[in-house]
């Protein structure tokens, strides 16, 4: 009960905040297969919280921790332990609320007509060959992830 | 004189390092080699903080610091990278292969799911999926302190090593420390700079007392100051120039030697009381018959002493010698014609109303040397001489414990060729777990042939075994196609030139490299006969036994030669004089009650004796009077403040010198005061 009061205080913030329901389209290359998913982000100031449909799995991104809640479970990760969610998070805030000094602490950004593309830097660049993403009208029409594995990850907000 | 030694001399001929007095050989010639073969020397970072910010922070002081002129990001070396990429299959193959089927399905499933269920990109390991290879290296430039902070490292540039460039370095980043309260730094380099700065302020402690003491003695008993200022100048003019003449025998004098060898200098003081309470100044007698024994008796004990092989030692008896031979010659020569006042004595010694007869302390000193020679335990660990710097001692356990989870080690390894050599380091990786080494990324021949036949048995089977099965769970046909298969794999050249960046050395007739291991195996280590110890306690125990067993020899000399000296001098008052060696000797030697007696402790006990017998022989000279009390007791005084001072230092082998002395100058005060035979 206590943790179900504290995952309801940990989310009820997002009330308020912009949310946005999206389209994931997953390509492994080991497997030759693409994997079809859906989900919502919820983002306000400080604030980002991730959930996929058919999942009770809720993962929420502040300043100083990611909480991965699963039912009554809360996992409080710091940001350097779990370099994938950080930097996945980031790159939402950053395109979400077009702070490219965010984008640039991580990536290099290069605009092709009305895409903006981003190379890692050299940390990053050991997992992710690029991201490419356009926004239009402070809507997400797409944003993919080239990893050097040859695995990409395509995102289109769904309203 | 003074001026010249200071100016030309004393800055670069000083030692304070503890190598610099060791006995000479190939042990002190192998630390050094390891000293220049295991040159990199390192920044340690430590920032305590873990919040989201701290990382960015210590990323900005670690900029900062990388602007100090000497010092350098961290890189691993390209070459040991080039060679662990190049030889992978050799070095972490498993000596043996054990999975069953069921084992290799259920970690392929294992894989399989982590890639679905993956948020992000999941890097499968396409050479060694079934993680059959021992450890890779998983090297992470910033290192996170559990729940208290992270740790980084900085090089500091293979120029920099000598204790100026040291002082330079560290106030730099000290300065840069102060103002990040949360920093804090660690590297071998603040040894030399503290512990330096330790022994100068503890000696210029010790300085302080004993020109303190002096003063009391000259103005408040003689109540002559210009007799000091003429004392002292003859003392100070014999020390400079005894350092003049023993820079020409020796390149670096080491602290230890110039301290001890100023402090035994001032015995030189007996040679002017002597003469100045028995009136020979007045009379301009420059010949004292009791003084010169004195004298030679004590120059005599000191060479034969220098006959050791140890250096310090060595050092410390030709300074003295010089040194007490230019003290007696101005005292005796120059000193009569100074035309000094008739002495103004402020006490007449007064002895006990009872006194002891000179048999009884003759047995019981005796009889105390012959327990104490049961008891006594010699501590040969040379390290124990040195400082003790606690707070650093803590800061590089702290820093080892954080960056390679144990306390290690560092050992040699030998062999008389390369091929040898690297066989050896690949026979201490597999039996020793966690060792270090550079040498490890050099394949050996050894390790080659094992593994071979481990690849040509089974691993083809096991990547057929790994492709059919992958297919089966739905993995991409070609995913593991190079899992486990070893091309044709050619040895490097065991060549000396091509070989010298992996921490190979050519010395003497053979070749030599350097590992860490840990302390739980650093025994069983020792053991092997290709390891060298590189710790100063184990490489210079048996020199230092040896050096033991010489002192012994010489100390067995030195009394013969003393018991003749006597004899010449005191004939039938023999055994009255040989109580001033015995008693103060065996009250020295109860210290082995309390302490392990260090080699120091033996030499000042033999340094006591020849002291001792300059009192002897003016306790039974034809001439004592009332004015020999009052010289011994004003060369007492001034001895202790010489040398007895020593007791008041931090420093081991400063404190042993001290205690030793001290409780000899407190013997002669009993055997004055309680002897029977005197008036």
């Amino acid at each position: 009960m206590r943790n179900a009061l504290l995952v309801l205080f940990l989310v009820n913030p997002f009330l308020l905040a912009q949310t946005i329901n999206f389209k994931e389209v997953k390509y492994i290359y080991a497997l030759d297969q693409e994997l079809y998913k859906n989900g919502s982000i919820k983002i306000d100031d400080n604030t980002i919280i991730l959930q996929y449909s058919n999942s009770s799995q809720i993962i929420k991104y502040d300043d100083l921790f990611i909480h991965i809640i699963n039912n009554d479970e809360i996992q409080k990760i710091p940001h350097n332990e779990n370099i994938e969610y950080s930097v996945f998070f980031s790159l939402i805030k950053g395109i979400f609320q077009n702070n490219l000094t965010l984008l640039a602490n991580s990536f290099t950004i290069n605009k092709d007509k009305d895409k903006t593309i981003l190379i890692p830097n050299e940390y990053l660049a050991n997992a992710i060959e690029k991201i490419e993403y356009k926004k239009q009208n402070k809507k997400l029409k797409f944003l993919r992830i080239f990893f050097l594995n040859q695995d990409s990850i395509k995102i289109t907000q769904l309203d | 004189m003074l001026l010249l030694v200071y100016t030309f001399s004393l800055p670069k001929n000083i030692s304070y390092q503890i190598l610099d007095i060791l006995p000479a050989g190939e042990n002190k010639e192998l630390v050094k080699e390891f000293e220049k073969l295991n040159n990199h020397k390192y920044l340690y970072l430590f920032y305590k903080s873990t919040d989201n910010k701290a990382l960015q922070e210590l990323q900005n002081i670690e900029k900062e610091l990388l602007l100090i002129k000497g010092l350098k990001p961290f890189k691993v070396n390209k070459k040991i990278q080039s060679y662990q990429k190049k030889y992978f299959h050799i070095l972490n193959t498993p000596i043996q292969l054990d999975i069953s089927a069921k084992e290799i399905d259920s970690k392929l499933q294992n894989i399989y799911n982590k890639l679905i269920q993956s948020p992000f990109s999941y890097k499968i390991d396409t050479i060694d999926p079934l993680e059959l290879y021992s450890k890779k290296n998983n090297y992470s430039k910033y290192k996170k302190v559990n729940k208290q902070g992270f740790i980084t490292l900085i090089s500091i540039e293979q120029n920099i090593n000598s204790t100026k460039e040291y002082i330079k370095l560290y106030n730099k980043i000290k300065n840069i420390e102060k103002s990040n309260p949360k920093l804090e730094t660690f590297s071998v380099i603040y040894y030399y700079v503290e512990n330096s700065q330790l022994i100068k302020e503890d000696v210029n402690k010790i300085i302080v007392f004993a020109t303190s003491i002096l003063i009391l003695l000259y103005l408040l008993l003689l109540r002559d100051f210009k007799l000091l200022l003429q004392t002292s100048t003859v003392l100070l003019s014999s020390l400079a120039g005894a350092f003049i003449l023993i820079t020409l025998l020796f390149n670096k004098i080491s602290i230890f030697a110039l301290v001890f060898a100023i402090s035994i200098s001032t015995i030189a003081i007996d040679y002017m009381f002597h003469n100045y309470t028995h009136g020979y100044y007045l009379k301009k007698k420059p010949f004292n018959k009791d003084v010169f024994f004195g004298m030679f008796t004590t120059i005599g004990s000191l060479f034969i002493i220098s006959f050791t092989e140890f250096t310090l030692i060595k050092q410390i008896c030709y300074f003295a010698i010089l040194s007490l031979i230019l003290s007696y010659l101005l005292f005796t020569f120059l000193f009569p014609y100074l035309q000094l006042k008739q002495p103004k004595h402020l006490f007449t010694f007064k002895r006990f109303p009872f006194s002891i007869d000179t048999l009884i302390i003759t047995i019981t000193s005796m009889l105390i040397i012959f327990i104490t020679s049961f008891i006594i335990n010699f501590d040969t660990n040379i390290k124990n001489l040195d400082v003790t710097n606690t707070k650093l001692n803590k800061q590089q356990l702290f820093f080892n414990t954080q960056m390679q989870q144990e306390n290690t080690t560092a050992i040699l390894l030998t062999g008389k060729t390369i091929k040898e050599l690297v066989d050896n380091s690949y026979h201490l990786k597999t039996n020793y777990q966690n060792s270090k080494s550079p040498i490890f990324a050099i394949p050996s021949q050894k390790e080659y042939l094992k593994k071979q036949k481990l690849w040509n048995k089974n691993f083809k089977t096991l990547n057929q075994q790994i492709v059919i099965q992958s297919q089966k769970l739905g993995f991409r046909s070609t995913i593991f196609q190079n899992s486990y298969k070893i091309n044709n794999i050619v040895l490097p050249n065991y060549n000396y030139n091509t070989l010298q960046d992996f921490g190979i050395k050519k010395f003497n007739n053979y070749y030599i490299s350097y590992a860490i291991v840990s302390n739980k195996n650093y025994a069983n280590v020792l053991k092997e006969s290709y390891i060298k110890p590189l710790s100063l306690k184990e490489l210079f125990h048996k020199d230092l036994e040896v050096s033991v067993n010489s002192l012994k020899k010489l100390g067995l000399t030195v009394l013969c030669f003393i018991l003749i000296m006597i004899y010449i001098a005191v004939k039938e008052r023999f055994f009255k004089a040989i109580n001033f060696i015995l008693f103060p000797v065996a009250v020295a030697l109860c210290l082995s009650f309390y302490y392990e007696i260090n080699i120091l402790h033996i030499f000042m006990l033999i340094v006591l004796t020849s002291i001792g017998i300059d009192y002897g022989i003016y306790m039974n000279s034809k001439e004592f009077d009332n004015n020999t009390y009052k010289a011994i007791i004003y060369s007492l005084l001034s001895t202790f403040a010489g040398f007895g001072v020593l007791i008041f230092s931090n420093i081991n082998a400063l404190y042993s010198i001290g205690i030793t002395i001290t409780l000899g100058i407190i013997s002669i005060v009993v055997l004055l005061i309680l002897q029977k035979g005197y008036k």
